[in-house]
């Protein structure tokens, strides 16, 4: 037999106060009923890419599986905005055109230089202990 | 000496120790991004616009992880949520959508295509421009006798008696008299429910909407004539439908010699812009945890 045991903590923020046997997922900081997003790795990494050209940067997470992740990428290094980035490959003119994907070993993500010089970019990426595909 | 604890809390069913960290719920050596906030914001977008911004603040005086998403309206009508950045279907063309974090706000961007105004090229063919100087040159003004033109645009997508904001037909002009005098123009549309061939044929029912213009710009250069009553007068027809053609007269006003403008690349067009709006909705996970 397996002893089964959990652990709920409510947010109690909320008024009037949640019952501990609340089913709605909102009224709770953790609930062992349902799993977590672990942050497996963090890291802020950079690449010099030459005008025109396009930088790789691939991150090992040494997880068994595609796991899930996001980054956040500066798409001018002069202007320091973070932007939100998910995997997807955009197309556009004046629109910055990075991509990224995951596999079973590493994160990769691709840079495109649209400026006239050479240029470093930051990249900032969360990979997940959880699935991603 | 500093006494070292792990928390964990496994699966139903799973050692604390599985190897598999996806069957673990909690682990004391992994963070978990902790949410500060959820912001949110419409943009609206109606005609003439086809790029905005969206600024909303957390004020957390450093660069925070988020997640951003939007809420809008799909091109088959069905409310859809989507992570950033996209780019999808508009209602008639394509939007792009990201959106960045600094130390005190986020920002959604959108680039659309504007999906007011509809654009109707001059598909050149024998039957869609006329002149009585060159049968397929649109003319009008005076190279020594008076030259009128018409021009017919295809599959006008406006519904019976619609409202529209503006109609023009921006007329390229290739070519241009020697007169410094500015070419005088008059333009009715062609008042048929559904404009057959204009071909060797200007004398048909004109609208009674009538437009005067006197045109100075010069040849490499696109200029406007209100046709908006014109249209209006049409699409009211009784046997006006969409999807209709539409036809429109340029004459001669009484341009003095040589004062003439032609069209002989066919770039001419017919604008119009409607009414209407529509909103996007963003929404913004902030999370305490910082990007570095």
């Amino acid at each position: 037999m397996t002893d089964i045991f959990g652990l709920k903590v409510i947010d109690t923020t909320i008024s009037p106060r949640p019952s501990i046997d609340s089913t709605d997922p909102d009224d709770f900081i953790f609930n062992s009923i349902w799993n977590t997003v672990k942050i497996w790795k963090s890291q802020l990494s950079s690449v010099t890419v030459t005008s025109g050209g396009t930088g790789v940067i691939e991150i090992n997470h040494l997880l068994s599986f595609i796991p899930a992740s996001i980054i956040f990428i500066e798409t001018n290094p002069d202007i320091p905005k973070r932007f939100f980035w998910s995997g997807n490959d955009l197309a556009g003119d004046t629109w910055q055109v990075p991509s990224s994907y995951c596999d079973s070993t590493k994160l990769h993500i691709e840079i495109g230089n649209p400026f006239p010089t050479t240029k470093t970019f930051r990249v900032f990426s969360l990979i997940f202990a959880d699935n991603g595909q | 000496m500093t006494n070292l604890y792990k928390f964990i809390i496994a699966k139903n069913g799973y050692a604390y120790n599985d190897v598999d960290i996806r069957n673990i719920l909690f682990h004391s050596d992994y963070k978990l991004l902790k949410q500060f906030s959820e912001l949110s914001g419409t943009l609206t977008f109606s005609v003439d616009e086809n790029y905005k911004e969206l600024t909303l603040y957390h004020n957390l005086g450093y660069v925070p992880v988020f997640i951003p998403f939007t809420e809008r309206e799909n091109w088959d009508g069905n409310i859809v949520s989507q992570l950033l950045p996209i780019a999808a279907d508009g209602p008639t063309g394509y939007i792009y959508m990201d959106a960045y974090v600094d130390d005190t706000k986020i920002v959604f961007r959108v680039g659309t295509s504007d999906e007011f105004t509809y654009y109707y090229p001059f598909l050149f063919d024998y039957t869609d421009v006329y002149s009585n100087y060159d049968e397929f040159d649109l003319i009008f003004g005076n190279d020594g006798n008076g030259r009128d033109g018409a021009i017919r645009f295809y599959n006008i997508g406006l519904n019976k008696n619609e409202s529209i904001l503006s109609a023009n037909i921006e007329f390229w002009i290739s070519e241009k008299g020697s007169s410094n005098q500015d070419a005088k123009l008059q333009c009715w549309g062609i008042d048929e429910d559904d404009c057959g061939s204009i071909y060797f044929n200007l004398g048909r029912e004109k609208t009674t909407a009538r437009r005067t213009q006197n045109v100075a710009a010069g040849a490499g250069s696109y200029f406007g004539i209100d046709v908006t009553e014109q249209v209006r007068e049409i699409i009211a027809r009784n046997g006006w439908a969409n999807g209709n053609h539409m036809g429109f007269y340029i004459f001669n006003d009484g341009s003095s010699s040589n004062a003439w403008r032609k069209d002989t690349e066919y770039k001419t067009y017919l604008k119009i812009r409607l009414p209407g709006s529509y909103d996007i909705k963003f929404k913004g996970i902030v999370f305490l945890d910082k990007i570095l």
